[in-house]
This record gives structure tokens, C-alpha cells and sequence, in this order.
């Protein structure tokens, strides 16, 4: 039990230190902290897979009273399911509002699903009212357009009165404007589906009079259906099309309701006067707007603020985007006009204006490309196209491949278009058609991940909707289909033909790859076993089992191959690459095969090769796919292929020989200098992200933390060579002796001193402690005592200081609840400045060192990473992308500090302590020496022909 | 030592409470059925919309019950935490006998969402958390009791991070770690118990 009590306090220390960085951080975070403890770490892993679906799912997100207490409606509507009206079997509840409950009903003549509304009690004891109702329901039920919910009629029990409604599945323009904006297009788009519903139903003297973002669904095809046309009155929800009888049946949160309403109620509806249906036209001024701008034109508080604001207030037409074409801003004018005689009054005028705006738009689109940042760029998208085509023809002509010979290799970039970005600067996934002519990959864009398609045929990339945050993707063998995961681990596939998106399976795991056989069965992991599910749909099998007694923790990156019958997948057991074991499944049989005892992401080409990553490097070697093994050598091909934030390489090949991955060149991470004023100067550049840079006092040289080892560069010699080796291993958080012979460091097994001279002497400087991590940040000018974080079981962080010179005791000197850290020696040694958040907000302080027990505080708006002037008389902190300066003076005792003031504001890296200044400063205090991530990289490597290359590195027979 | 007898019920419970706080461990055996009995009536009435004007908030419940049984608005909050964390228990044991009765209508293991709006179909049926929670929760009691403690408080008592931190004396920034620690910890057994469904 205690064990357990131990073991689950170590469980909760790391995941609440993980939470508390960035999800980027996690895995080399969990690397760091859990080393070979392999069920730690996934223990650990589990627990933030959970977080990460808990806070999406809001689980728990609001007391258990109040999830219940919605269900208010009562016990009687719940009753009604099961139940037989008419036709129609009541089968599920599925909205509720002031126009009463909603059902999912089933058309058992029919056999169709239907939405049913039932009417509220009160209004069916109103005989008048009912009759009213029956009227307009069958002027509505008329209404037959593609992109109006149709009202197939009124079903009567004698008690139960329902209005039987068309079901529209999808989320309501409501959801969709809340999860992100939208691009102009689309929101023109949706606009002109809108507009056309309107023309038909005014066409109809039908007026919607409740138009809104609520009433609009918008399918994940992106057709869009108008809900409750003319509802409104039909109900007598607003007398005369006014507000001033309440609406009825008003339930408890009616004024949420009423002020969704308002919102978009034209001028002369809000003051009850007769509407006519230039009041959709504002409704609908009212939608458009608020699609493009992400809010309501109109808002309030209250009722009252609404009602003001639609009256008088003029919209804020400065909030529209940039990229909103001026006909369509014109356009808004004429709908969002107070008076109903100046205003826009006719739907289908609107109609072909969205045409024409959407039609300019897309050439607008395909201009920009050409009109891109570099010259070369519409060449380089010209020859891929062509040499893609040129490539698939010869590939689909296979038998007069011997005329034309060797075909030249050709490596080309593409860049993704503007204003996609790479996620957090690691690389997009991608996936390639099998013959070569489409691509698919994740982009992000205004912090949507979604899938884009380019067809090489086209110049524009498209976004494929209903992918949003998806993770990864796999082309069908026929290339119709994508199957792609999204970030609630789940397994969907879309249709490029017809944009239709379904579901798979649920609980996948995101990480661990995506196969697509030719049996049309897709493989994918969960919980780190393999399983299948046909790519039809149904039920997915569970096809790999862990073997217990090789410790194996994971299975991933499956690889389809002899038309289904065998996968080649990983079978993980250590912590480290090399434990990753390239096996071959039986699917029918199970029975397993070793290929290769390491390497990573198998993945099998027509040509009898074998490709794998190892040590960073894309490898390929000839296989026999009869014996299932592999013949010769393997050999690097590839170097430079980018990872994504789990470590994962990408990259996608087609049958026709085209390779194509992001370039980890494009992750490059810089040394710069900054003046204090914010002038930049490069230094150096380096492949993988640099942390925690620290000048020696030489001013030359320079210690910086590259992956998991220090490099020290060489600022006069303009060398960059490694300083840790192979010995130890998570090098971080170096600190230089001062007499710049030393640097201290972190290591997997305690503190650790290494002579700066290349020599690697390397010795502990505290012993190695399971429960705690001790991170060193400062040492006393004197060379004597050595300040750290420490992070363990009791308390997020401490500072610590112990002699460096005889006992090595630990001392502590600032200990709260919370994060301590950040701890900075001042150049004199008699202060110290470090960061708490015992505040609840992370700042900047300065104390004495070693005593008394007092402290200043430096910054006042929050603040982290403090570092001091080497003259001592001025402390710098940073403030989100804020560089802050502080002048400080001491007399004897006492301190007096400066209001802090802002030297420069650019965007560095913050580095992976959330408290340890990840910069350092010159001796003349001034130059900063900061760490620069480049995430502008957003373009794929394309290399056509690739086969070529490979059959004559790597001869397959 | 006998609870000296108080005129009206809010000075008893108020006394009563002290008398707890004080180690005095039948105190909390005369405290209990006087709030629960009070707690349920108001959740009762919330649960089944008998208040007409819908004012309250469902959250405040616990609030609400204190005030009227300690007849004050403002005592220390040893004393006050002592009330919120028998509230939050009696809370669960309310809130998770109502869900039962309720499970028999619906759909085994699954409750009904329902957002407030007129959209045709706004809402989809979402499993209700509040058994599988209670459930989870038993288990987690079991390595780890202020995690318990803190989901009763938050999850059943509706008391807000800055409340539970006054009422366990402990900062505001360990209760929201040791919140998102049990919600991920909850999360997942649920999640692994109601798998298996592929």
C-alpha cells in the first residue's frame, strides 16, 4: 500500500510538472524525468492523454448539480421516448426551447428519421391558437428548397401536438463560428446557400423573421440548411413580429434565449411594427457579419443594451478582416441599414453579389501564389506539376517505361499556402496519393489544424472540411479516400470526390501511425495494440497482443503489405530508439516474425524495399517479401527528414516514386544577439531547438543545450562542437565555473561538473536521488557554492545551494507551496534574484544571499527568466515576449529598485524550465544572447523519381 | 463535553460546529442529519423546478443551506470548511441517489444533456458523469483522499477552486493542480471501464 501511495505520488508529481509546461514539452519531459522506467512513463503518458481528452470533453466541466438540474425540463418529456405518435416512434430527445421540446422521431411508414416538435402544453390547449398554427404549418410545409429544412406536416394525437420536421444532422453556424472563424470564403459560401433560401421562401411570401446563427446548420459537406422558417410567427413567438409579449413557455434561461433572438432582430421588428421581409435582410447583414468578424455585429448584456445598440449603434466595420472584398463590405452597408426603405430588399440580388464576390476571391487566390514572395516559387509549383504528371502517366504506362530509360531524379520544394502554418513549428503530417497526384497534409491555420488537399493539377491548396484538429492521414490504395485521427482519437475517413466525412472508430491512439491494406482494411493501434476495422466500417478487431515476458510496452507504425496478409509494425520495449523492433503480423494467423532487431516506421515499396528510420536517418534496405526478411545492407537515403512533436519522422512516398517530407531544416533554431534596443545579429543556426544559452566569461565562448546534450560554440572560431558525451545522458541547464573552466550541468543521474576543454573529465557533484530532480542555475562569483532548483515529491521547486568545494549538504533558501525557481547569483554574490508564484502569478524577487530572510519584489506585472547586469546594477526579466529592465542599488542591507521599464518586445524561446532565463547578457550589459526558433518554414520537400536513386543505391535483387 | 442546547436551529448547528472543530466527534453525528435533511430539500426542490422564480443558483445550494442553518454570513472559514466539506459529501449522496432514480428512465448508464436553445437539434445525448464519477471517485479515495476530497468539494459541493483552498488551507494553484490530476485520473478509469465497445 505504501508502495502504491509512493508510487502514485511520483505519478503525480511528474504529470502535474508536465501539465504545467507546454504539451510540446511532454514527451522529452517524461523522457527526462522517468529514464528507463518505462511503466512510470507510460503510467505518466496515460494520465495526460486523459487531461488532454478530460479538458476537451469538459468532463466534469460543470457541478454535478447543474448537469443535472438542466434535465429540468422534468421527468414527463423523458417519458415520451418509446412512444408511438402517429407514424412516428419517438426515439430520443434532442433539443429543447421556448418553440418547445425536439425529438428524433423514426417514420416507420416512411422509414425515414425525422425531427419532432412537440408543441408546448399551453398552446395546445388554445384551440384558436392551434387552428392558426395548422394554417401557417401547411404554407410552411410548401416551402420545398434544397437549402430549407423542409416541414413535412403536423401530426395530432389528441393530446400531443407535433410539427414532424426534416432531420439535419450537423452542427449549427453557432458552433461553427464559435470553434474558430471562418475564412472569407467559406463564410461566402455559407452566405449564398442562405441568401438562396431566402429568395425562395420571400419568393413564397414566406418571411423566416428569426433568422440566426442558431437557426442556420451547416453539414460537414458544408451544405447548408435554414431551420424553422417562418416558426416564429406560426407560434405566435413574438406578437406582430414584436417583442413585446414574452415568449412562451419560457424556460429558465429565457433570457439567453430572447437575447439570441434580439441580436438579430431588425430595428422596426424590435419596436413591433409590421415586418415585411427586409427584415431577414438585416437578420441575415446581422449573420454574414458576425461570420466573417467572429462576434455579433450587436451585443449586450442585457436586453436593453442590445436593443440600444441594434437602434443606434452603427457597426463596428473596422472589425471586418482585411481580406473581406470591398463589394462585400458594400453589401453589408446596404443590409445592416437602420431605415427598412434604405435597405437592401431583395435576396436573390445578394445572391449573384456573393457569386461574383466568391468568384473574384478565388482568382484573387491563385494571383497571390504567382505574386508569391520569391521568384522561383511559381516554377517550382509549374515543374511539379508537370513532373508529377509526367512521373504518374509513365507510372500508369508502365510497359513503355523501357523507352524513356533512367529518369532523372528531381528535388523540388513546395511551399504551403499563405497563411498556413507548420504547428508549433514541428512538422505538418503528410500523406501522398498512390499514383502520385494528390497530397494531402495537415496545416494549420488561425489554430485550426485541418487536412488541405492539392491536387498537382491545381494551383491552390483546398482545406478539407470536417478534419478539423485532425493529427494524421493515409490515402486509400485507390486514392479516393483520406483516413485520418483527430484529436478525440478518433479514426474517420472523407471522401475527396464528395467531401463526405464518417467515422470509424473511437479510442485510437493519435501517435502510433495509420495503414491502409489493399483489402481495404485499415490498420491503426489502440491502447499500443494493433487492430483492424474494414475501411466500409463495422466492427475493429484487436489483431497484435503485447508479449508480456519480452516487457513489451507498445505496437505502432503499422505497414500493410502482400495485399493485407502480413503488417509490418514496431514493437517498443525500452526507452530508447534502438529498442524499436521491426516485426512482420500474420493477420490471420498472428504469428509474428522478426525483420529487424532496431529501426523505426517500417513502411514497404513496390520496388522490394524495406525503408525504416534509424538514428535520425530515412534507411532503406531490400526485402524479400515471400521469407519475410531483408537482404544486404541497409543504407541512409535520407537525412533531413523532419519530426513531429512526439518524435515521430514524416514522410510519404507514392508508388510512382515520389518521397515527400518537411524538411527538419525548416525547424531551425539561432543563436542571435540583441541589442537593447532589439537589433538582431545571427550567430548560429542548428537543427534541432537550442536552450539555455550561457556566455562564458571569456565572452567567446558560448554553452547551449542542443537535443539532449551541451555544445559549446565558438564565437571567434566560429566552431560548434559537443561538449557531453555518450556517458550521460539528458544534458541540460548548464552553468559556467567562473573561472571558465567548468560548466555544471543536469544529468538523468544527478548534477554533474565537466571540464570545458573538450577532455570530457566529467564528475557528480551531488549524489543521484530518485526523488527528487535537481536543475543548477547559478554558481557564487567566488566559485564556491552552487544555487539549484530543486523539484520533487513535497513541492514543485525550491532553491537549494550546496558547497562546491568540500560538504556537498544541501541548503535550502527559498522554500514555498509553490514553484520556486529561476535563482540568479548577482555579480557581488550578496543577492540573489529568483521567481515564485507563491502570488499565484509568477514574479520576479530579490533577496540577500545567504541572509536574512527578506525579498524585493522586481517585476509587477509577472514576470520569469531574471538575469543581472554583469556590473550588478540592473536586473532583466522577461514578460512574456517582453524584455524588462530594472535598475537596482544597494546600500548596505537594503535594496532600492526601479519601476520596470521595457527595453524590447520580439518573440524568443522560452525554453523548457518555465523559470530559468533561457537568454544571457554581455559583460558591458549590452547585448542579449536569446535563442530564435524559425517556424517560417512552412514547405515540403518533394523529391520525383526517388526510385531511381534508391534502385541504384540499394539493388533490390 | 454535552453541546449546550441553543434556541432555534442556527444557533445549534452553529454551536454544533465549533463543538466539531474542536474534536468533538458526536458533534458531527447531530450536525448531519440537520444538513442533509436541509440540503436535500433544496436540491429536491431545484432538481424538480419547484421554486417558481428560478433564482437560485444550483451552485449556491451549499451557500445557501449555510447560511440558513448557521443564521451568518461570515465565520471563519475552519468553522465554515468543517460545514462545506459535510455538505459536499451529503451533496454527493443526494445528487447520486436522485441520478439513480432517473438512470431507469432513460437509456442504462446514460442521461440527457439538454441545452436551452430552439435550434432543431442543438444537442446531442451525452452520458451523464454524475454515477461514473461517484463510482471512480471510491477508488481513487483509496490512494488518494484529498483528491477525494477536493472532487467532492468542487464536483458535488459546487465550492470554487479559491473556496476549496480557504476550506483545506492549502493554495489556490495546488488545488487547481490536484483538480486536473483527479479529473485526468477519473477520466481514465471511466474511460477504460466503458470501453470495449469498438
Amino acid at each position: 500500500m505504501t508502495d502504491d501511495r509512493n508510487r502514485w505520488e511520483r505519478v503525480k508529481d511528474i504529470f502535474q510538472a508536465a501539465v504545467s509546461r507546454g504539451p510540446e514539452e511532454w514527451a522529452a519531459y517524461l523522457d527526462q524525468t522517468c529514464g528507463d522506467d518505462r511503466i512510470l512513463l507510460s503510467e505518466v503518458d496515460s494520465m495526460l492523454r486523459a487531461h488532454v481528452n478530460a479538458t476537451a470533453a469538459s468532463f466534469a466541466g460543470q457541478p454535478a448539480i447543474d448537469a443535472l438540474g438542466v434535465g429540468q425540463i422534468g421527468t414527463a418529456p423523458l417519458v415520451m421516448i418509446g412512444q408511438q405518435l402517429g407514424p412516428y416512434r419517438i426515439e430520443a430527445m434532442i433539443g429543447a426551447g421556448g418553440m418547445g421540446i425536439v425529438y428524433r422521431g423514426r417514420d416507420t411508414k416512411l422509414n425515414r428519421d425525422v425531427a419532432l416538435k412537440i408543441l408546448p402544453e399551453a398552446f395546445a390547449n388554445d384551440p384558436d391558437r392551434l387552428a392558426r398554427f395548422k394554417r401557417e404549418a401547411q404554407v410552411l410545409a410548401s416551402l420545398n428548397h434544397q437549402h430549407i429544412a423542409t416541414i413535412y406536416g403536423f401530426e395530432d394525437s389528441g393530446i400531443t401536438h407535433a410539427l414532424v420536421l426534416e432531420l439535419v444532422d450537423g452542427p449549427t453556424l453557432a458552433d461553427r463560428i464559435a470553434r474558430a472563424p471562418l475564412h472569407v470564403d467559406e463564410a461566402l459560401a455559407i452566405a449564398k446557400q442562405v441568401a438562396a433560401a431566402l429568395e425562395a421562401a420571400h419568393e413564397q411570401r414566406v418571411i423566416h423573421r428569426d433568422l440566426k446563427p442558431v437557426n442556420i446548420k451547416v453539414r460537414d459537406d458544408g451544405t447548408v440548411k435554414v431551420l424553422d422558417f417562418g416558426l416564429a410567427k406560426a407560434l405566435d413567438m413574438t406578437a406582430a413580429g414584436g417583442v413585446s409579449q414574452p415568449p412562451i413557455a419560457v424556460p429558465a434561461t429565457s433570457t439567453g434565449l430572447v437575447l439570441g433572438t434580439m441580436a438579430y432582430m431588425a430595428p422596426e421588428q424590435a419596436r413591433g411594427r409590421r415586418v415585411d421581409k427586409r427584415a431577414d435582410l438585416w437578420s441575415f447583414g446581422c449573420v454574414l457579419f458576425e461570420m466573417l468578424t467572429g462576434r455579433p455585429v450587436f451585443a449586450g448584456d442585457t436586453v436593453s443594451d442590445i436593443v440600444a445598440a441594434v437602434m443606434k449603434n452603427e457597426p463596428d466595420w473596422d472589425a471586418l478582416p482585411a481580406d473581406v472584398p470591398e463589394t462585400i463590405r458594400a453589401l453589408l452597408r446596404r443590409l445592416l441599414q437602420k431605415d427598412p426603405a434604405q435597405r437592401q430588399r431583395d435576396a436573390g440580388d445578394v445572391v449573384l453579389e456573393l457569386n461574383a464576390a466568391l468568384l473574384s476571391l478565388s482568382r484573387v487566390r491563385s494571383g497571390a501564389v504567382r505574386r508569391g514572395t520569391r521568384w522561383l516559387q511559381p516554377l517550382a509549383w509549374a515543374t511539379v506539376v508537370l513532373a508529377i504528371l509526367f512521373a504518374g502517366s509513365l507510372y500508369q504506362w508502365g510497359g513503355r517505361r523501357a523507352e524513356f530509360g533512367a529518369r532523372p531524379v528531381m528535388r523540388l520544394e513546395l511551399n504551403l499556402p499563405a497563411g498556413v502554418e507548420i504547428d508549433n513549428g514541428y512538422s505538418p503530417k503528410v500523406a501522398v496519393s498512390p499514383d502520385g497526384a494528390e497530397l494531402v497534409f495537415v496545416g494549420m491555420a488561425d489554430g485550426v489544424r485541418q487536412l488541405y488537399l492539392r491536387r498537382l493539377d491545381e494551383f491552390a491548396a483546398s482545406v478539407l472540411r470536417g478534419t478539423d484538429t485532425v493529427w494524421s492521414c493515409v490515402f486509400s490504395p485507390d486514392g479516393s479516400t483520406v483516413a485520418f485521427i483527430v484529436g478525440d482519437r478518433t479514426l474517420k475517413k472523407i471522401s475527396l470526390a464528395n467531401g463526405l466525412v464518417s467515422t470509424l472508430a473511437h479510442s485510437v491512439d493519435w501517435e502510433r501511425g495509420l495503414a491502409w491494406g489493399e483489402d481495404d482494411r485499415i490498420t491503426f493501434a489502440r491502447d499500443g495494440t494493433l487492430w483492424q476495422i474494414a475501411a466500409s466500417g463495422g466492427v475493429a478487431t484487436q489483431i497484435s497482443r503485447l508479449n508480456a515476458t519480452r516487457k513489451e510496452y507498445a505496437h505502432s507504425w503499422p505497414s500493410s503489405v502482400a495485399g493485407g496478409k502480413w503488417i509490418l509494425f514496431n514493437s517498443l520495449v525500452g526507452s530508447r530508439r534502438d529498442d524499436a523492433r521491426i516485426e512482420a503480423l500474420g493477420v490471420a494467423t498472428g504469428e509474428r516474425h522478426v525483420v529487424l532487431e532496431s529501426g523505426e516506421q517500417p513502411f514497404y515499396l513496390p520496388t522490394g524495399h524495406l525503408l525504416f528510420y534509424r538514428e535520425g536517418a530515412l534507411m532503406a534496405v531490400s526485402f524479400d517479401l515471400d521469407r519475410l526478411s531483408t537482404r544486404g545492407t541497409a543504407v541512409r537515403m535520407v537525412e533531413d527528414i523532419g519530426v513531429d512533436f512526439v518524435g515521430a519522422h514524416v514522410s510519404a512516398h507514392s508508388n510512382t516514386g515520389s518521397l515527400i517530407y518537411p524538411s527538419n531544416r525548416t525547424q531551425a533554431s539561432r543563436l542571435v544577439w540583441v541589442s537593447r534596443q532589439g537589433v538582431e545579429e545571427e550567430i548560429t543556426e542548428n537543427p534541432q531547438s537550442l536552450l539555455i544559452p550561457r556566455l562564458a566569461p571569456d565572452g567567446r565562448r558560448i554553452v547551449v543545450q542542443a537535443g539532449s546534450d551541451l555544445w559549446i560554440e565558438d564565437t571567434t572560431r566560429r566552431t560548434f562542437r559537443r561538449l557531453t558525451s555518450d556517458a550521460t545522458s539528458g544534458n541540460s541547464f548548464p552553468v559556467w565555473t567562473p573561472d571558465g573552466s567548468r560548466v555544471v550541468f543536469r544529468t538523468m543521474t544527478g548534477m554533474h561538473v565537466m571540464d570545458a576543454d573538450g577532455s570530457g573529465h566529467t564528475q557528480p557533484v551531488s549524489g543521484a536521488s530518485r526523488s527528487v530532480i535537481d536543475l543548477p542555475t547559478t554558481i557564487s562569483p567566488d566559485g564556491g557554492k552552487l544555487a539549484f532548483i530543486r523539484q520533487g515529491v513535497e513541492t514543485p521547486g525550491d532553491i537549494y545551494w550546496l558547497s562546491l568545494r568540500g560538504d556537498d549538504t544541501p541548503h535550502s533558501i527559498v522554500k514555498s507551496a509553490e514553484y520556486d525557481g529561476g535563482a540568479q547569483f548577482s555579480p557581488d554574490g550578496h543577492w540573489m534574484a529568483y521567481t515564485s508564484n507563491e502570488s499565484g502569478r509568477t514574479q520576479v524577487y530579490v533577496r540577500p544571499f545567504p541572509g536574512p530572510d527578506r525579498s524585493w519584489p522586481v517585476s509587477t506585472q509577472g514576470g520569469t527568466h531574471p538575469q543581472w547586469n554583469p556590473n550588478g546594477r540592473e536586473l532583466f526579466y522577461r514578460d512574456g515576449n517582453k524584455m524588462m529592465a530594472v535598475d537596482v542599488s544597494a546600500t548596505g542591507s537594503t535594496l532600492s529598485l526601479s519601476d520596470p521599464h521595457l527595453l524590447f518586445e520580439q518573440r524568443y524561446a522560452f525554453g523548457s524550465a518555465q523559470t530559468v532565463a533561457d537568454f544571457d547578457v554581455t559583460k558591458d550589459g549590452q547585448r542579449f544572447l536569446m535563442v530564435k526558433n524559425d517556424s517560417a518554414g512552412a514547405r515540403l520537400n518533394v523529391v520525383l523519381n526517388w526510385f531511381e536513386e534508391l534502385k541504384q543505391r540499394v539493388p533490390s535483387k | 463535553m454535552a453541546v449546550r442546547k441553543a434556541s432555534g436551529q442556527a444557533g445549534t448547528v452553529s454551536l454544533l460546529l465549533q463543538a466539531w472543530s474542536r474534536g468533538e466527534l458526536q458533534a458531527r453525528e447531530e450536525l448531519v442529519p440537520i444538513v442533509y435533511r436541509e440540503l436535500r430539500r433544496r436540491a429536491g426542490a431545484y432538481l424538480r423546478r419547484e421554486r417558481p422564480d428560478h433564482t437560485l443558483q444550483p451552485t449556491a445550494l451549499v451557500h445557501e443551506a449555510y447560511v440558513r442553518l448557521i443564521g451568518q454570513d461570515r465565520v471563519d472559514w475552519r468553522n465554515r470548511g468543517h460545514f462545506f466539506a459535510i455538505a459536499s459529501q451529503m451533496m454527493r449522496r443526494i445528487l447520486t441517489d436522485y441520478a439513480r432514480a432517473h438512470e431507469a428512465l432513460k437509456r442504462p448508464g446514460a442521461g440527457l444533456k439538454v441545452v436551452l436553445d430552439d435550434a432543431v437539434s442543438a444537442v446531442e445525448p451525452r452520458a451523464c458523469e454524475c454515477l461514473d464519477i461517484d463510482r471512480a471517485l471510491e477508488q481513487l479515495a483509496s490512494i488518494d483522499s484529498r483528491q477525494e476530497q477536493i472532487v467532492e468539494l468542487k464536483y458535488f459541493g459546487g465550492l470554487s477552486e479559491t473556496e476549496i483552498a480557504a476550506v483545506l488551507s492549502i493554495s489556490r494553484a495546488t488545488v487547481t493542480r490536484e483538480w486536473q490530476t483527479a479529473r485526468a485520473w477519473l477520466y481514465r478509469r471511466i474511460a477504460a471501464q466503458t470501453r470495449g465497445d469498438a
